[in-house]
């Protein structure tokens, strides 16, 4: 495998190896021997300095935000539920969905309070969250109302990270949201706060939490991540590279300090992608083509690869060889893709530099028997982690799976 | 005479979730949700929750106001429901506005010409695809419910003759659903001759257990 990729990027021209190299090295990916070109084998990520020992509690989450691997919508949903009692039952913190909208690529979440009330009925103790409202498509009152009935429904489990969104196309449902949505999404967090508590009146249905617990949905924007902390809200972000991350983070602590919070109450949570299992190589064979693709429309989003213009006119084959380099990066260090002692590696780096959550996405692509399989070693996982908390009361015994 | 409840108001989750599995089990036809007060200020949230605490019972808005509703948004939210509930809901419509036909076209799977964020006009279609291939429809409105091919829904006794006809009348051949907060006052036979065959208990949330256990057996 490695020798093959070595033979692929051997194969581009001195100036496309380069950008490549800049580009990857932009994503936190290096090719260790890139001032020999001759020699890129092994790829790996740079995770950074080796963390402190840390013995930050960390708690893992389910995170679902595609429709892979389900033959069907209702079939998806069923994949869903499933996922969600499981978790329910082994201590997982919450469970996450999306809002999406017109497109096929999770085009199973029009809006995240309708599916959360469903969720709220299938489960007990779990966390049921948004991630996330694309608060600029509406309007605040309507989100505060639609997630009241949602807490109730779980009594008082739901939770809400908010986007400011990025695609015009999801505008449609509120094209005049477009142009200040960054500024509208801050005000509309404020309004839906003060909606919850009841200060503009009652709020009905009268929601059983007293407070909403709110997250942020950062990229790498410094600014978003420092807005964040100012206000209080907790962080939803994507792995990232780890040294940027731990900048990222201080940065959001140190935003609640300033202004009086207590900087580590602050709640961090990191979606990484998730599928854990033994055998190494199987597990590499298995999510090699969906993580690939998932990276393609990642770094297709974010202009890594079409963007600016010197990528242009790069092959399908060298964008090809990219994406190989990208996925050994990520299937190595920055996901929990195959083995358990790997996964730990990554887990105990995070809680190094203050992640309190690990939301783990699911259905990247892979099928959904194999998923609901794997789901006891990803709780294994948790349990070695020490990211579990022990049942509330509520639920007596673990159901043996 | 197929029965069913409207619930209105009420935000104690519980009774719902406890309502909905008992109206399941008793075999009535379908639970109806009022837009408004209580847990209900988007029927398509606490349908959702319904839609996996039962099995077979239909789970229907009752009396969405469109203008209040971008039409999209009911397409996909209610979208998303029917697969929960493997095909099990329906919307009533208290009058007749644009917004139904188009509620219906993107159920269809029909793309939708609007505006984006940038002012562009694109094309639209909702996900996730509907497992009903037509989403059934009520409206209050006789003559509109007749043109439209939809089945009609009244809200109440008064003027329910004058309806009927006027709805057979402009060609209506679907089916006639009425409710009612009066649970004595109703003559099966006067409502069979007419051809009502839903009748829909309207009640709060609170009093649901009550009228469940009249309606038993029944």
């Amino acid at each position: 495998m490695a020798d093959d990729l070595s033979k692929r990027l051997a194969g581009l021209t001195p100036e496309q190896r380069e950008l490549l190299l800049r580009r990857l090295k932009k994503e936190g990916l290096t090719v260790p021997g890139e001032e020999s070109p001759d020699v890129p084998a092994p790829f790996a990520l740079d995770p950074g300095p080796e963390p402190e020992p840390s013995d930050r509690p960390i708690r893992f989450s389910l995170f679902f935000f595609s429709d892979g691997g389900a033959k069907s919508p209702a079939e998806s949903y069923e994949l869903l539920l499933e996922s969600a009692r499981f978790a329910d039952r082994h201590g997982f913190a919450a469970v996450w969905t999306p809002e999406r909208h017109f497109q096929d690529f999770g085009g199973l979440y029009p809006n995240p309070s309708v599916l959360g009330a469903a969720l709220a009925a299938a489960t007990d103790r779990i966390g049921i969250r948004a991630g996330s409202v694309v608060l600029p498509l509406h309007e605040p009152l309507r989100v505060a109302r639609e997630w009241a009935v949602v807490d109730r429904l779980s009594n008082g489990r739901a939770g809400l990270s908010f986007a400011s969104g990025w695609h015009p196309t999801d505008f449609a449902l509120k094209p005049d949201g477009y142009a200040d949505r960054r500024e509208r999404m801050f005000r509309g967090i404020e309004t839906v706060r003060r909606l919850w508590r009841g200060e503009e009146g009652r709020l009905e249905p009268r929601p059983v939490q007293p407070e909403l617990p709110v997250w942020v949905t950062c990229s790498t924007n410094a600014a978003t991540w420092t807005r964040a902390g100012e206000i209080g809200a907790g962080v939803l972000t994507i792995i990232q590279p780890l040294p940027t991350l731990a900048e990222r983070i201080a940065r959001y602590r140190a935003a609640r300090a300033e202004r009086g919070l207590d900087p580590e109450a602050g709640r961090v949570t990191v979606m990484v992608h998730a599928f854990v299992g033994e055998d190494e190589e199987a597990v590499r064979a298995r999510v090699r083509k969906p993580m690939t693709s998932y990276l393609r429309t990642y770094f297709d989003q974010y202009g890594f690869l079409a963007g600016g213009n010197s990528l242009q006119g790069v092959s399908e084959s060298d964008i090809d060889t990219l994406l190989a380099v990208a996925f050994e990066g990520y299937f190595s260090s920055l996901s929990l893709l195959g083995r358990p002692d790997k996964g730990l590696r990554l887990i105990n780096r995070l809680r190094g530099i203050g992640v309190d959550e690990a939301a783990c996405l699911i259905d990247f692509g892979v099928d959904a028997p194999s998923i609901l399989e794997e789901l006891p070693a990803l709780d294994r996982l948790q349990k070695e982690s020490g990211g579990v908390k022990p049942p509330l009361g509520k639920v007596s015994e673990e159901t043996p799976d | 005479m197929k029965l069913s409840l409207l619930l209105t108001n009420g935000d104690d989750a519980p009774l719902f979730l406890e309502t909905l599995r008992k109206a399941d089990a008793q075999g009535l036809e379908a639970v109806w949700l009022a837009e408004g007060g209580g847990l209900f200020p988007n029927p398509a949230v606490a349908a959702s929750a319904a839609a996996v605490a039962t099995r077979r019972i239909a789970i229907r808005a009752g009396g969405l106001s469109l203008p209040l509703h971008n039409p999209i948004r009911v397409a996909e939210e209610w979208a998303l429901v029917d697969n929960l509930s493997r095909g099990r809901v329906g919307i009533a419509f208290p009058f007749y506005d644009s917004g139904v036909e188009t509620v219906c076209r993107l159920w269809r799977g029909e793309a939708e010409r609007v505006p984006d964020g940038e002012g562009r006009s694109i094309d639209v279609r909702i996900l996730p695809q509907p497992i009903q291939g037509e989403l059934p429809v009520w409206l209050a409105d006789a003559p509109a419910a007749a043109t439209l091919g939809a089945n009609l829904f009244l809200p109440g006794p008064k003027g329910l003759e004058e309806a009927v006809v006027a709805y057979r009348a402009a060609g209506g051949l679907g089916s006639i659903s009425m409710a009612t907060s009066e649970i004595g006052l109703w003559d099966v036979d006067r409502l069979d001759a007419l051809g009502v065959g839903e009748v829909a208990f309207r009640v709060d949330l609170a009093d649901a257990r009550d009228v469940l256990e009249m309606l038993h057996g029944r």
